[in-house]
């Protein structure tokens, strides 16, 4: 969507338009504050892109609030949210010749040594994994930020990615391998975390 | 069959999320997840991912809940009154295309002038139509009188119906 001029929002809102949304405003306003971070943290892992982020997380949002579906539970509710938003970044990668780029971060020292973590330890991890999730596909990505990031069952996790539920076990089983391997593959990587 | 899940997944991912990992986590927890392989990816991807999930926070812009409510009405605003004009839309085409084609049948029809001319070249149509050896020997000016006429008014109707369009489509 192009950027409203002020004489348009003046205008549309002064229009008599009704366009009724499938929620009410208050209803909106507390699921948006329950699900907006954890879809913007899925997203910009998804693309690797925290402006893609920003526009996608509006543009789901927005789609989500357009449509006609009852939703029979809050995890549904979510589901279906993420779902919109899993489907953008297909749409998104599909459009792009080779898919979003997955840039290499510099890792912020300041902050990092505010929260009193070693700057070099904390980035080099981040680094690591960044690298290595970069190089799984898109819906592995998905699983296993569901999975671990944000704690969906699986029965969630199926509904957002839209497959089943009983297949979900054996995709993130391979996720998790695949991520495993190249985590202990990176150099950089710590060693000794699991004792 | 190779095996895609343990039993004891859930402790471990309970141990991870709740920091009890490793140092305060139960021995016979710590000593299966060094025999288990599965428990041991869960153990370096889950970890790794719980401790980088809030890495890039500080580059969310999260607008707030009352901005987005307001953004997605003003939105559903637009694309309604984009829907309702639609019908509009095609109807001023189609007569901005109508009323072209009705100014060139009314010049021509209307004047003296063009009905000589348009008798004329009705007559050396017919003519042109019939092969006789005389419209064979000289075709060249005879063929460019008789479509000079219709080859205009195409030629107009060409030129007025994309402007025709264009005032019909463009936005306010």
């Amino acid at each position: 969507m192009r950027d409203l001029t002020f004489s348009e929002v003046e205008r549309l809102e002064a229009t008599e338009i009704d366009v009724p949304f499938e929620m009410d405003e208050e209803a909106f306003r507390a699921f948006y504050d329950r699900t907006a971070r954890p879809l913007w943290t899925y997203v910009s892992r998804l693309t690797s892109n925290p402006q893609v982020a920003d526009d996608l997380l509006q543009e789901s949002f927005y789609r989500f609030l357009r449509t006609r579906v009852h939703w029979e539970s809050e995890q549904h509710r979510r589901a279906y949210l993420f779902r919109i938003a899993t489907n953008l970044v297909r749409d998104g990668q599909r459009r792009a010749r080779h898919g979003y780029t997955v840039p290499l971060p510099d890792p912020d020292h300041s902050t990092l040594a505010a929260s009193g973590v070693n700057p070099a330890d904390a980035g080099v991890r981040r680094t690591d994994l960044q690298r290595a999730m970069g190089r799984l596909r898109p819906r592995e990505r998905a699983l296993l930020w569901l999975a671990y990031a944000q704690g969906h069952a699986h029965t969630e996790i199926a509904d957002t990615l839209g497959v089943k539920t009983a297949s979900v076990k054996l995709l993130l089983f391979r996720a998790r391998r695949k991520l495993a391997g190249l985590l202990r593959q990176e150099p950089t990587r710590m060693q000794g975390d699991r004792s | 069959m190779k095996r895609v899940e343990c039993c004891h997944e859930d402790d471990v991912l309970d141990a991870l999320t709740s920091g009890r990992w490793p140092d305060r986590a139960d021995d016979r927890l710590r000593t299966h997840v060094a025999a288990c392989a599965i428990c041991a990816d869960i153990v370096d991807v889950a970890g790794a991912i719980l401790e980088g999930r809030d890495d890039n926070v500080t580059e969310m812009r999260i607008p707030s809940s009352a901005v987005m409510w307001w953004r997605a009405q003003m939105r559903a605003r637009q694309e309604a009154a984009r829907e309702a004009s639609r019908p509009i839309t095609i109807a001023q085409i189609v007569a901005s295309i109508s009323a072209v084609a009705l100014i060139i049948a009314a010049v021509v029809v209307l004047s003296p002038w063009l009905g000589v001319v348009l008798v004329d070249w009705i007559a050396g149509a017919r003519a042109a139509l019939t092969p006789t050896p005389a419209v064979v020997a000289a075709p060249a000016t005879t063929l460019v009188q008789v479509w000079m006429i219709p080859t205009i008014i195409i030629g107009v109707s060409l030129l007025l119906a994309p402007v025709a369009i264009y005032f019909a489509v463009v936005d306010d």
